[in-house]
């Protein structure tokens, strides 16, 4: 998965780039990227949330993650349990 | 077994633990582990689902559950310790000494699969699998402190930490914890050695998922002071520091000094970390832990319902990039 740190960087550095990624095919050959089949898969995959711009995919991310498990956001306060 | 009544006979088990041998620490601590338990109950049940997963008894899968919660507990307590980040009124000394009653406390409770006649050597080797996990996560967390917060390898002048050091210590904090509840689990199932080392796999790339949940909360919105303390070791920093020029490093250093205390700084930060494409790339990253770990879940020889369960578990873990999977065509294969 070498090749994904160059995706995201062009995503976020080249609008071009970046545009391409709503469409059918993303132009990774054109930019001298190799990816791997699961690379390109992966890529297609999640091609429709990484076309969104930041602010909308934090927005996403961020409301879809509320209520997911996480390792300690709902363990109750010790301290708590001390007073 | 339902969940619910594991999630009781866990929360006895732990009960018994502390009545029979450590009556002098406070009763505070001790109710504060069960009902940690209770209200964080989702991934203790992993034991539970890797254990009928391979054909084990369900009731044994009580005690080690009860083991790896009381380590949990113990872990969580040291990790505030060490980032301080331990909430007001809370002594250190005090901590570290209750972390280290739960870790004994832990190993008492896997003992008591013998009095159910599981047999002595898999109990020696749930222990030796405990011990070993336990050992990856200490030296993970000592490579993460000697990291420093904001993610300098003090070791290297002025490097900072890599691509390659996150995903070690991720994996180490992240995902052993999670990967020891359901080897273990499995342990106790009449499978060969191969899928307990499967269900192992999953549990690892379910933790790392985790983790990168718990980065993307520390940094848009973080508990408080501690989680922006430690800011600089997160997947989003640890990536812009990869990516970023020279003048920008700089900047995103002096940023992340003052975020903890200055909201100002802190919104400067999340700006400039998305402007690198830090989103995309945990999002990315996201989608690969999820495929890692459904692939090697589905590559167990044995389907079970328990299986359907750890999915539903994996989906809920990380849901944009889970609901992607469910309507992008093609899905992504395995292999590579």
């Amino acid at each position: 998965m070498n090749a994904l740190k160059p995706i995201v960087y062009l995503t976020a550095t080249d609008p071009a780039f970046h545009a391409h990624l709503s469409h059918a095919e993303v132009p990774e050959a054109a930019r001298g990227l190799t990816l791997t089949e699961t690379e390109r898969e992966l890529v297609e995959c999640l091609r429709s949330l990484l076309a969104l711009p930041a602010g909308a995919l934090l927005s996403r991310l961020l409301k879809e993650l509320d209520g997911a498990p996480q390792s300690w956001d709902s363990s109750p306060s010790l301290a708590a349990y001390l007073e | 077994m339902t969940p619910d009544a594991f999630l009781d006979s866990v929360c006895t088990a732990i009960e018994g633990v502390w009545r029979a041998d450590s009556d002098s620490l406070p009763s505070a601590l001790r109710r504060w582990t069960t009902d940690a338990a209770r209200q964080s109950p989702q991934f203790l049940h992993l034991p539970l689902l890797t254990c009928e997963a391979t054909g084990g008894d369900p009731a044994h899968a009580v005690p080690i559950a009860a083991a790896w919660h009381l380590l949990h507990c113990a872990a969580h307590l040291l990790d505030d310790v060490e980032d301080q980040a331990l909430e007001l009124h809370l002594a250190p000394a005090r901590v570290i000494n209750w972390a280290t009653a739960l870790t004994f406390a832990a190993q008492l409770s896997l003992l008591h699969p013998i009095r159910w006649g599981v047999p002595a050597a898999r109990v020696l080797a749930l222990s030796q699998t405990f011990n070993a996990a336990s050992l990856r996560i200490c030296a993970a967390q000592d490579a993460d402190l000697a990291a420093g917060p904001e993610g300098l390898v003090l070791s290297k002048a002025e490097g900072n930490l890599s691509l390659d050091d996150y995903w070690r210590i991720a994996g180490a904090k992240g995902g052993e914890p999670l990967a020891l509840a359901c080897r273990a689990g499995a342990l106790l199932g009449t499978q060969p050695q191969t899928e307990v080392d499967i269900y192992a796999t999953f549990g690892y790339h379910l933790g790392v998922l985790v983790q990168l949940g718990d980065d993307l909360h520390a940094l848009w919105t973080p508990r408080g002071r501690g989680d922006l303390i430690t800011a600089g070791r997160t997947l989003p920093v640890v990536y812009a520091l990869t990516v970023a020029s020279s003048e920008a490093r700089t900047l995103l250093h002096s940023l992340l000094r003052r975020a903890p205390d200055d909201p100002v700084a802190l919104g400067e930060l999340q700006s400039v970390l998305a402007d690198l494409g830090v989103l995309h790339y945990l999002t990315l990253q996201a989608g690969k832990q999820h495929h890692l770990a459904r692939e090697a879940l589905l590559s167990a020889a044995r389907p079970a319902v328990a299986q359907y369960e750890l999915l539903k578990l994996l989906d809920a873990v990380f849901p944009a990039v889970a609901r992607e999977r469910w309507t992008s065509h093609p899905q992504v294969s395995s292999g590579d």
